[in-house]
């Protein structure tokens, strides 16, 4: 599990505000290359603010305010010469409510290589099928590419947004409590391609529930309140946590 | 090292495009204030010379409009407007505040669907048809029954009033709609009636989004042309009662400045200044009554 | 002591369904009257014959014309700069001077009276820019006039749009420009057409605002530096000076057609966009 090189993902003393709210304090993490970190805490604890200061998403946020360091690869983020957009391509993002755009699957997918500049018929047939296949939707939508997203269920929704990511072939995937508006048969489909998928990219899951956490992901961070309490090998932090704190949220005593 | 949140543009290092997007877009949302500011100074470019020759006094105060003899006082006309459109609030408020309380509170939504588009079709007749109905219709109706020559501050007032019905109601719709629900329910549970509810609830709580629609259908009361034309009579004196004829600021300057030159063509534009002051002072007025009700709230 | 208030209430009611219903029997009657009069004399010399003795016989074809280039020329310049205030506003706005100055120039125009852009229409693009009564002067007066209707209603479509359309635009590495385009207003679309078709409609019932810079000829135009004579413009001279009452009541009836059509796209598109967002 030792990695010559830098992390993929680097946090170093982060601290985030939005005006006078600080909603992360300090936190230094590492994330490995093909890792899956499972960001795991109550409501609040600044688990969706660690991934937006990443993918520079918050930048479209007026008033914030950040010290510290986020690096990918090793280099800074938020340095001057670096490209916001760049950014977000290279770092993706599946928000928690599985909304698509409102425009047909196919539409959906080539999205975000038209944004690029893929323009040529051929090629986006190509990019949308692979990007379906690795969401494992392809079989259920190959007949329907041109129908309308909406009438997709929850489940294949949010796979289509998985799809959409994979399509501008990130090098990071970020998601944001994806299966909280899903049933448990959906949400177990998804833990299952995020095994899959972390085989090729690095990945940051949010969650809520300590239960999916333990279920899924290498690694595990535990987020109280803005405050990064502990981080290391799931199987160590379920069995024996370090702190108290984590060992509560673990039982349940607060959610 | 601490980084400072971006404003909503976002990114610091912009592509060359994304900048000049963002030029283009800021020149073209200053044309609405560019186009207010070519109107306020053109218009007083024209109308400035009478004004400055007669005197602005005597030009808002006087009595007499003489073109012929470049004697221009405006006094009747401003009278005029002011009677047609206190008459137009007198004809048209009850009947706007009557169907906006309806809409928002007692219509069943099969007679809303109904309503409401309706009334936005009344928005959208012509005014030329609006001063046309006025003529063949109300004028006479006045001359045979209330006598007087037909065409009056009384027909001014009926056309205008009609005129303003979709401004009126729609605000004051809005207006009734954005008092919350908990307010009809607690006067409904304390044992009242509707109308009672209406009354004593929610048209004091509503009350400064009517009075901002009540002054926006002034606005355009006092702004009307084409219809007032066709129906007022023209006549330059101080109306003396609801039968006499009349004429305004705006039917002033349009019946005139098809063939006005000079001096006379400086006086209707300078006309057009004080219509001009008044909207404005007017649009003020009603934006201050909503931002007094935003702060309530 | 219920009873009296339950009777004022029952009077109460009768009342405001009585209004609702003289509002309603106003519209219908005013349309009724002018259909009744005015249907009998549409036929096809009307709309494509020209007018011969000032107006008193022939038929309205310069007058379609006149209205159909305003209308159309004052959509094309209009609707660009509606539409970009309108992204200004909502997309590319900063806390600050120059968006309250913006709001406030769309809010203040919108209050303006027709006659006013009339004589600035007057005095700036036919005398000061020296284009004489013209399609241009007429269609560039129109234009600042239903400036402000299409910035509300396109404001008003862009906001409703979804927060997550744009999120998700953003979170594939997309420009704001591109979000914009891409995302925001293909869903903006309706809600922005319903605005222009609004425009659409007080273009064609115009008069104070074109007679002074359009003019009034019969003559066909042959470029947009002619001056024309529009059907609102063609109907308030003929009813006015008493020149031919059954072509007034033919143009009439064609205005009213007109403004019922497009009031009746508008609300199906209205419709539409409703439908989407929910």
């Amino acid at each position: 599990m030792d990695n010559v090189g830098p992390p993929k993902l680097a946090a170093s003393e982060l601290s985030y505000f939005y005006g006078d709210v600080q909603a992360l304090r300090e936190v230094t993490l590492e994330v490995q290359p093909k890792d899956l970190l499972t960001v795991m805490g109550p409501t609040g604890s600044g688990k969706t603010t660690l991934l937006r200061a990443f993918n520079r998403l918050n930048d479209l946020i007026s008033g914030t305010r950040m010290t510290g360091r986020l690096t990918m690869d090793g280099r800074d983020l938020y340095g001057p010469e670096v490209d916001p957009a760049d950014v977000r391509r290279r770092i993706g993002m599946v928000f928690a409510l599985p909304v698509p755009l409102p425009m047909s699957i196919y539409d959906n997918v080539a999205y975000g290589p038209r944004l690029h500049g893929k323009t040529r018929r051929a090629e986006l047939d190509e990019i949308v099928e692979k990007g379906l296949r690795d969401a494992i939707l392809w079989d259920e939508v190959k007949d329907r590419l041109h129908d309308s997203a909406f009438r997709l269920s929850g489940g294949q929704q949010q796979r289509l947004s998985i799809a959409r990511v994979l399509a501008v072939e990130p090098e990071v995937i970020l998601l944001d409590e994806p299966t909280s508006g899903l049933d448990p048969i959906s949400t177990l489909r998804i833990e299952e391609l995020l095994k899959q998928l972390r085989e090729r990219y690095t990945i940051v899951l949010v969650t809520h529930n300590p239960q999916q956490a333990a279920r899924v992901g290498d690694r595990v961070a535990f987020f109280y309140l803005g405050e990064l309490v502990e981080c290391g090998p799931s199987q160590r932090v379920f069995t024996r946590p370090r702190d108290r704190r984590t060992e509560d949220y673990i039982s349940g005593r607060f959610g | 090292m601490t980084i400072e949140g971006r404003t909503a543009r976002g990114k610091r290092r912009v592509g060359l495009s994304e900048r000049g997007v963002e030029r283009v877009l800021t020149l073209i949302a200053l044309s609405a204030i560019a186009i207010l500011g070519l109107i306020t100074v053109f218009i007083f470019i024209g109308g400035i010379p009478a004004i400055a020759r007669t005197g602005l006094w005597s030009f808002i105060w006087g009595h007499k409009w003489a073109p012929g003899r470049n004697i221009f006082g405006i006094f009747p006309m401003i009278m005029g407007s002011l009677w047609v459109t206190l008459g137009a609030l007198v004809v048209g408020v009850p009947l706007s505040l009557g169907g906006a309380i309806f809409l928002s509170e007692v219509a069943p939504s099969r007679a809303a669907r109904v309503i409401k588009p309706a009334i936005e079709l009344l928005a959208g007749i012509p005014s030329v048809i609006y001063g046309f109905m006025g003529l063949v219709i109300l004028v006479p109706f006045i001359r045979t029954h209330l006598g007087g020559p037909g065409f009056s501050v009384l027909a001014s007032s009926i056309v205008l009033g009609i005129m303003i019905l979709p401004t009126v109601i729609s605000i004051s719709y809005d207006a009734l709609k954005a008092v919350p629900d908990t307010y009809r329910d607690g006067s409904l549970a304390l044992g009242a009636t509707k109308w009672q509810t209406i009354t004593m609830v929610l048209l004091p709580a509503a009350r400064s989004g009517i009075l901002a629609a009540v002054i926006l259908g002034m606005g355009r009361a006092i702004g009307e042309t084409m219809a007032v034309i066709m129906v007022a009579g023209n006549a330059t004196k101080v109306p003396g009662s609801l039968l006499d004829p009349v004429r305004t600021l705006t039917s002033n300057i349009a019946l005139e400045m098809g063939y006005a030159a000079g001096l006379h063509r400086a006086a209707l534009f300078g006309t057009g200044i004080i219509l001009f002051v008044i909207i404005m002072l007017l649009s003020v007025l009603a934006s201050l009554t909503t931002t007094a009700r935003d702060k309530v709230r | 002591m219920r009873n009296r208030a339950l009777l004022a209430h029952r009077i109460a009611i009768t009342v405001l369904w009585a209004s609702a219903a003289l509002t309603l029997g106003i519209l219908v009657f005013i349309i009724a009257y002018i259909l009744v009069h005015g249907l009998p004399v549409l036929s096809w010399s009307f709309v494509s014959r020209a007018p011969t003795e000032m107006g008193r016989s022939g038929g309205i074809l310069p007058t379609i014309v006149g209205t159909f280039s305003l209308t159309v020329l004052a959509l094309a310049i209009a609707t660009p700069l509606g539409v970009g205030t309108a992204i200004y506003l909502t997309e590319y706005t900063r806390p600050g001077v120059l968006t309250r100055v913006v709001r406030f120039g769309a809010e203040s125009l919108a209050g303006v009276p027709s006659i006013i852009f009339g004589l600035f229409g007057f005095m700036f693009f036919v005398i000061y820019l020296r284009l004489g009564w013209s399609i241009l002067s007429g269609a560039l007066t129109l234009a600042a006039m239903i400036l402000p209707t299409i910035i509300r209603t396109s404001e008003e479509a862009i906001r409703a749009v979804p927060e997550s359309y744009r999120e998700i635009s953003f979170a594939l590495g997309g420009t704001r420009w591109q979000t914009v385009t891409r995302a925001v207003l293909p869903s903006a679309l309706p809600g922005i057409l319903t605005g222009v078709m609004l425009g659409m409609g007080r273009c064609i019932g115009e008069t104070a605002a074109v007679i002074f810079t359009a003019g009034a000829t019969l003559r066909l135009p042959t470029s947009v530096f002619d001056p024309v004579r529009t059907m609102a413009v063609h109907f308030y001279i003929l009813a006015r000076e008493g020149i031919s009452m059954r072509n007034a009541y033919g143009t009439a009836a064609i205005l009213v057609i007109s403004i019922l059509a497009v009031n009746f796209v508008a609300y199906w598109l209205m419709q539409r966009f409703i439908a989407r967002h929910s």
